[in-house]
C-alpha cells in the first residue's frame, strides 16, 4: 500500500512540478510579456500546426535484478513515431506510439504470473527459460517486446517564458501523458496490457519552415507486471533518449490579431466622401472672401453709427445707451494711439452766437471727458465748437433744431 | 546533415544488433558415462545424501548426473530420490574408500537440460563408514560452474 501510495505521489508531484513551473514562469515575467500572453492570435485550421515526428534512439529497462546483466547489453533500440498539433504557442497534444524492444532479467527465484502448468497466477515455471540461453547460475535474459501507445500534452518552455516570438529557433518542451502499454508475446513472454505514465523533455531546433531537429529524452512509469513476471517492486520504469525530426504538414506558427482592415469598398467610400469635401472647401474658398477690417475703418463705421444729440442748451446725451459705443470708440483709439480724433459741437440757432459757441463747446467736452475717463489720451483728442454755424438741418422748426443740438466726431 | 547522417547510421546499427541477439553461451558436455572402475579395491563406504542448490535445481531432471570423486577417480555415483510431490530431490551416494583412504571427497554434477558441468567447491573428508547429511537435512552443496 505504502509503495502504491508513493507511485501515485510521484505521478502527482511531477504533474504539480510542471504546473508550479509554468506559473513561476508567468509570476516571474515582466508586464510587457504578460501582455504578450495574453496576445490573441489568429485561430488557425486544422492542418496548421499540424506535425509528425519520428526518432530513434536506445532505451534501457529498470528493473529489480536487471542489473544482473550486463550494462551495455540492456540498451535496446528505441522508436517512437508521433502525430500532434500545436493548439497555440504554448501548448499541444500528440499521440505518440514507441517501442520496441526491452531487456529485462529474471528473478533468481523466476516467479511468474502466467504460469500454463499452474493454476496459480505465481509459479516458479517461467516459460522464457524454453527459449532462452540459462546460465549457469540458473539467471536469464527476457526479450521484452513492446509498444506504448500514449496521449500526451506538451508546453513550449521558450514561448511561456519568453514569449512567443516566429524568430525562435531553439524549444524546451516538456510533456506529460498517458497510455497503454502492451507486451506482445515473444520468446516465452505472454501478451500482457497495462497503462503507462510517460514523461518527456525534449530540445528542438527549428531547421526550416517544415522540419525540426530534436533530441528527446522519456521515462515511462509501468506497473511491475508488465511483462508477465513479478519482479518485486510495485512498478518499474524504462527511460530513452532519442534524435528524431519533426515535419510540419502545413503553415506552422501563430498570427497575432491585427487591427481589422476596412473592406475595400468602405475606403472607396471614404475616399469619395473626403474629395467632396476638398471640393467643396475649394469652392467656398473661392467665393467667399473674408473682410479684415483694418482699425480705422472700424472706428469710422463706429462713428457714423454715433448719433450723439441733446435736448436744448445741455451737455446730456439724449440717448444713453451710447455710453457702450463710445466706450469701443475708447477701446480703439487706445489700442490705436496713433489714431487723432476731432469732437466738434454744434447747437441749435437759439440763443446767441457766443452763447451757442459755449454750449457747443461744452458738448464736445463732455465726449472728451467720457473717452479721457476711459483710457484715451488727452493727446488724441481734439475739441472745437462750430455753435450753429453748420447746421445739419436749416433751423426752421423744432425738429430740424433738434437734428443740429449735436456732437460731430471725426478721425484724422 | 553529415553528424544526423552518422547518428542515424549508427542507430540504425544499434537497433538490428541489439534487437534480439542472445549471443551469451557456456561451456556444455556430452551425458558423462560415471562409474566406479575397480569396487573391490574400496571394501569400505561413505554415505552423502546432498541435494543441488534451488538456482540450479529449477533445470533439474531425471537423468541429472550426480558423482562423488576422489582424485581424478569416480568413487560413487548418485541415485536420485524424490518425495511423492516430486518437489523435494536429494541424492544418495555411497562412496567407496580403501582401508587406508585419505583423499578428499568433492561431487560433480551434470544437469542433463542445460548440458552444464558443475563440481563442489567445499572437499569433504572420508571416513569408514561415515555419514554426510541425511534425508531430513540433506547437505546442499556449493557449486562452480566448470
Amino acid at each position: 500500500m505504502r509503495k502504491l501510495i508513493s507511485f501515485f505521489s510521484i505521478i502527482l508531484f511531477s504533474n504539480l512540478f510542471i504546473t508550479v513551473s509554468g506559473q513561476v514562469s508567468l509570476d516571474t515575467i515582466n508586464n510587457e510579456e504578460v501582455s504578450k500572453l495574453k496576445e490573441i492570435f489568429e485561430p488557425d485550421i486544422f492542418s496548421d500546426n499540424l506535425f509528425v515526428e519520428t526518432a530513434i534512439g536506445t532505451q534501457i529497462l529498470f528493473s529489480k535484478d536487471v542489473n544482473n546483466l550486463d550494462f551495455t547489453e540492456r540498451f535496446t533500440p528505441y522508436l517512437s513515431l508521433s502525430v500532434g498539433k500545436w493548439f497555440s504557442p504554448y501548448w499541444g497534444a500528440s499521440i505518440q506510439v514507441q517501442g520496441f524492444a526491452l531487456n529485462g532479467f529474471s528473478t533468481l527465484n523466476g516467479l511468474y504470473l502466467a504460469d500454463p502448468q499452474t493454476e496459480n497466477i505465481y509459479g516458479n515455471n517461467d516459460p522464457v527459460r524454453d527459449y532462452v540461453t540459462i546460465r549457469p547460475d540458473g539467471t536469464y535474459r527476457h526479450f521484452i517486446r513492446y509498444s506504448n501507445i500514449n496521449i500526451g500534452f506538451q508546453l513550449s518552455l521558450m514561448n511561456l517564458i519568453k514569449g512567443y516570438d516566429e524568430q525562435n529557433r531553439w524549444d524546451i518542451i516538456p510533456s506529460l501523458g498517458f497510455g497503454y502499454m502492451r507486451v506482445s508475446e515473444y520468446m516465452g513472454i505472454p501478451n500482457t496490457n497495462t497503462i503507462s505514465t510517460n514523461f518527456g523533455l525534449k530540445g528542438t531546433y527549428h531547421l526550416n519552415e517544415k522540419i525540426d531537429i530534436n533530441i528527446k529524452s522519456q521515462i515511462a512509469l509501468i506497473p511491475d507486471q508488465f511483462d508477465g513476471r513479478i519482479a518485486g517492486d510495485i512498478y518499474e520504469s524504462y527511460g530513452s533518449i532519442s534524435i528524431g525530426v519533426t515535419y510540419f504538414f502545413k503553415k506552422r506558427g501563430f498570427k497575432r490579431v491585427s487591427p481589422p482592415k476596412a473592406p475595400k469598398i468602405v475606403i472607396d467610400t471614404v475616399y469619395q466622401v473626403i474629395k467632396q469635401v476638398d471640393t467643396v472647401y475649394q469652392v467656398i474658398k473661392d467665393t467667399i472672401t473674408i473682410e479684415v477690417i483694418l482699425p480705422e475703418e472700424e472706428a469710422k463705421i463706429l462713428i457714423s453709427e454715433l448719433d450723439l444729440k441733446f435736448s436744448f442748451d445741455s451737455i446730456q446725451l439724449l440717448d444713453q445707451s451710447l455710453e457702450l459705443r463710445i466706450e469701443e470708440l475708447a477701446t480703439i483709439l487706445i489700442k490705436n494711439s496713433d489714431m487723432k480724433l476731432r469732437i466738434i459741437g454744434h447747437t441749435c440757432d437759439i440763443a446767441s452766437h457766443e452763447q451757442n459757441v459755449m454750449v457747443g463747446l461744452a458738448r464736445a467736452e463732455s465726449i472728451a471727458k467720457k473717452l479721457i475717463s476711459r483710457g484715451v489720451s488727452a493727446s488724441q483728442l481734439t475739441i472745437e465748437s462750430k455753435a450753429f454755424d453748420e447746421p445739419l438741418a436749416p433751423n426752421t422748426n423744432e425738429e430740424n433744431r433738434a437734428k443740429n443740438r449735436r456732437v460731430q466726431l471725426i478721425l484724422e | 546533415m553529415k553528424y544526423i547522417k552518422i547518428i542515424f547510421i549508427l542507430s540504425l546499427g544499434l537497433f538490428f544488433g541489439q534487437c534480439s541477439k542472445d549471443d551469451e553461451s557456456f561451456k556444455t558436455y556430452p551425458v558423462p558415462e560415471w562409474s566406479i572402475e575397480s569396487p573391490e579395491e574400496y571394501p569400505n563406504s561413505f554415505t552423502a545424501i546432498i541435494k543441488i542448490p534451488d538456482y540450479i535445481n529449477t533445470y533439474s531432471e531425471d537423468n541429472d548426473k550426480v558423482a562423488a570423486f576422489i582424485g581424478e577417480e569416480c568413487r560413487g555415483i548418485g541415485n536420485l530420490v524424490k518425495s511423492e510431490d516430486g518437489i523435494k530431490r536429494v541424492y544418495y551416494l555411497t562412496i567407496r574408500g580403501s582401508d587406508t583412504e585419505t583423499g578428499e571427497i568433492f561431487f560433480k554434477y551434470y544437469n542433463a537440460k542445460l548440458s552444464y558441468m558443475f563440481q563442489s567447491t567445499s572437499p569433504v573428508a572420508f571416513e569408514i563408514d561415515g555419514t554426510y547429511g541425511t534425508y531430513d537435512s540433506p547437505v546442499e552443496i556449493e557449486l562452480i560452474n566448470i
